[in-house]
């Protein structure tokens, strides 16, 4: 037990190393010289030299990397070549937006999933049942810079009911939060589906129903209580996957979170920024892929 | 086969064919020079000459949906083609040989596979620049990782099986046991996790090229037609309407295909998305 263990949280320390890393060697993989590719050919020789002894070229390879896992363990993410400004102090400003949405999205997806989950299990193969996962598999097949114009298109330009992001009042959420949750909503109406069809096969429902227990009870007492599982795994999963796709709709609707932040620092080849993003969304979809992985090892055990 | 499975196939298979005649006639079906710049011509709407109208350069919206067409299919194709062989020789390295070996190879691969793919990919490019072998690079390189979880876990299964320990007992060495009893069976797994990962390969594929880190700009994508038509929404929505219906199609024609195969060749694993 110890030693699996031992190895568990070992490889989850070598996945966040190697995640750092990745985020270090970002720099030198740009062809050619970094400094020439940042300040293009117009730059004087004395701008050169101080970009790149300020990005610490002027190190070895070995060298950088220990001063970048220094800096890291003491919060510090390097500097914006324009601005100045940290980058940690960057993303403070952008991650409450980026946690807006996603949760936004997430609470829209789970308010319409889970009932049209059910309803579609409980009535299988039925009109609303086929039509239902039509309709997903049509919402699956959206990718979010398809979904984003279009819901831009139809709400603000043409009946001009939400506006088309920006944040603000809570109505700016709305559009950029929808074209997140629809395809979420879909996986999870499916998942949610097939999971309580599952359970309603097993045998103790069986029982149930011989005891003579009223539909109502069987379905929000017995079978959805341990359908839930699967679908709260899927909710964990998505989290980690709505964060990457928060880059594209955050771009499209204007939303100053992490996404438009990074986008914008790849625009103005800002790299330490670029690479204070990817550091800070990869180690996030990590952690909560971890977490929804205790979530799923904490309910098989208390089910054994 | 159940008829809805019949009509997944059936129907993926006539979209995706249609889908790559016209990738490969392009030169012939394409109406105009994609990248001829016209200023005389700029927002035209869908007419007789310009099929699906002209975008804010002038240039013909049909041919470039229909050069987009090559980029699409050919960018998914070949990195879900080449993304399973590399994660098939890892897998089965890692499977076959176990021990100290195994243990490095899963350990890489769990690295690449706790990365988010699509912002693996995205990172890559914005420092490696917006290429069409950059594109490929960085999209097989983030999505590998899978294929071999998926191959060695699978690998693990068959070695208790039966038919591997006769194979063993009747003095067949590992390379032989590989090739011609593993391999096989590994076939039906491998091709359904492909086919259920090519449509997110070709969202990733156009949601890079809208994002303007794909291919170099001068090449036709639907994803950076799509981003091009953003700005013009409510004066020309034909720029964007056509290449998304294109992504659409490609993307749905996919998910029919993996939705079907997987129903048709692994019916079991009911849970996968």
């Amino acid at each position: 037990m110890f030693t699996k263990n031992f190895f568990y949280f070992l490889g989850i320390l070598l996945v966040i190393w190697g995640v750092a890393s990745f985020s270090f060697l970002l720099i030198h993989i740009i062809p050619g010289n970094p400094v020439d590719q940042i300040l293009g050919d117009m730059a004087s020789a004395v701008e050169k030299q101080k970009l790149y002894y300020q990005l610490g070229l002027n190190k070895s390879l070995f060298n950088q990397y220990l001063d970048f896992f220094k800096n890291l363990l003491s919060g510090n993410l390097g500097y914006s070549l324009y601005s100045k400004a940290s980058v940690v102090s960057y993303l403070k400003n952008s991650l409450p937006a980026t946690i807006e949405l996603s949760f936004a999205a997430m609470f829209m997806a789970i308010l319409f999933s889970i009932p049209l989950g059910v309803f579609s299990a409980l009535k299988k193969y039925s009109f609303f049942d086929n039509s239902l996962s039509t309709f997903s598999l049509f919402t699956l097949s959206t990718p979010g810079f398809l979904l984003g114009p279009f819901l831009i298109w139809l709400f603000a330009l043409k009946f001009q009911i939400f506006p088309a992001g920006e944040r603000g009042e809570l109505i700016n959420l709305f559009l950029p939060a929808l074209s997140l949750a629809l395809p979420l909503g879909a996986v999870l109406t499916r998942v949610c589906r097939s999971s309580l069809i599952d359970t309603l096969s097993e045998d103790y429902i069986r029982t149930a129903k011989a005891k003579g227990l009223s539909n109502f009870k069987i379905y929000f007492k017995h079978a959805l209580k341990n359908a839930i599982g699967p679908v709260i795994t899927t909710i964990g999963l998505q989290f980690s996957a709505l964060l990457t796709g928060t880059v594209i709709t955050e771009t499209i609707f204007d939303w100053p979170g992490i996404g438009k932040l990074l986008l914008d620092a790849i625009k103005q080849r800002d790299y330490p920024i670029v690479q204070g993003c990817v550091l800070v969304i990869a180690l996030i979809y990590v952690l909560i892929n971890l977490l929804t992985d205790f979530a799923h090892k904490y309910s098989q055990a208390n089910q054994k | 086969m159940t008829t809805k499975v019949k009509f997944f196939l059936f129907f993926s298979i006539l979209l995706l064919l249609l889908l790559s005649i016209v990738a490969i006639f392009a030169p012939w079906i394409a109406s105009h020079d994609p990248n001829a710049i016209n200023l005389n011509l700029q927002y035209v709407s869908p007419n007789s000459l310009h099929w699906f109208g002209t975008d804010n350069n002038g240039s013909d919206i049909f041919s470039k949906v229909v050069w987009g067409a090559r980029l699409s299919l050919g960018i998914s194709i070949s990195v879900v083609v080449i993304s399973a062989t590399v994660g098939l020789l890892l897998g089965s390295i890692a499977g076959v040989i176990g021990g100290k070996t195994d243990y490095i190879i899963m350990r890489t691969t769990d690295i690449v596979y706790a990365f988010p793919n699509f912002l693996f990919a995205l990172s890559l490019i914005a420092f490696l620049g917006p290429s069409f072998k950059n594109l490929l690079f960085a999209l097989c390189f983030s999505s590998w990782a899978s294929y071999a979880r998926l191959v060695r876990l699978e690998i693990l299964s068959i070695k208790e099986k039966d038919f591997i320990n006769n194979a063993k007992a009747l003095g067949a060495n590992s390379i032989r046991i590989l090739f011609f009893h593993i391999w096989p069976s590994l076939i039906n797994p491998v091709l359904v996790y492909m086919t259920c990962s090519i449509a997110g390969v070709s969202i990733a594929e156009a949601g890079l090229n809208f994002l303007g880190l794909g291919v170099s700009l001068d090449t036709p994508s639907w994803g950076s037609l799509l981003n091009q038509g953003r700005s013009s929404l409510s004066l020309a929505p034909h720029i964007s309407l056509f290449p998304g219906l294109a992504i659409l199609i490609l993307v749905l024609a996919f998910n029919l295909l993996g939705e079907g195969l997987r129903e048709y060749l692994d019916p079991k694993q009911k849970h996968s998305i």
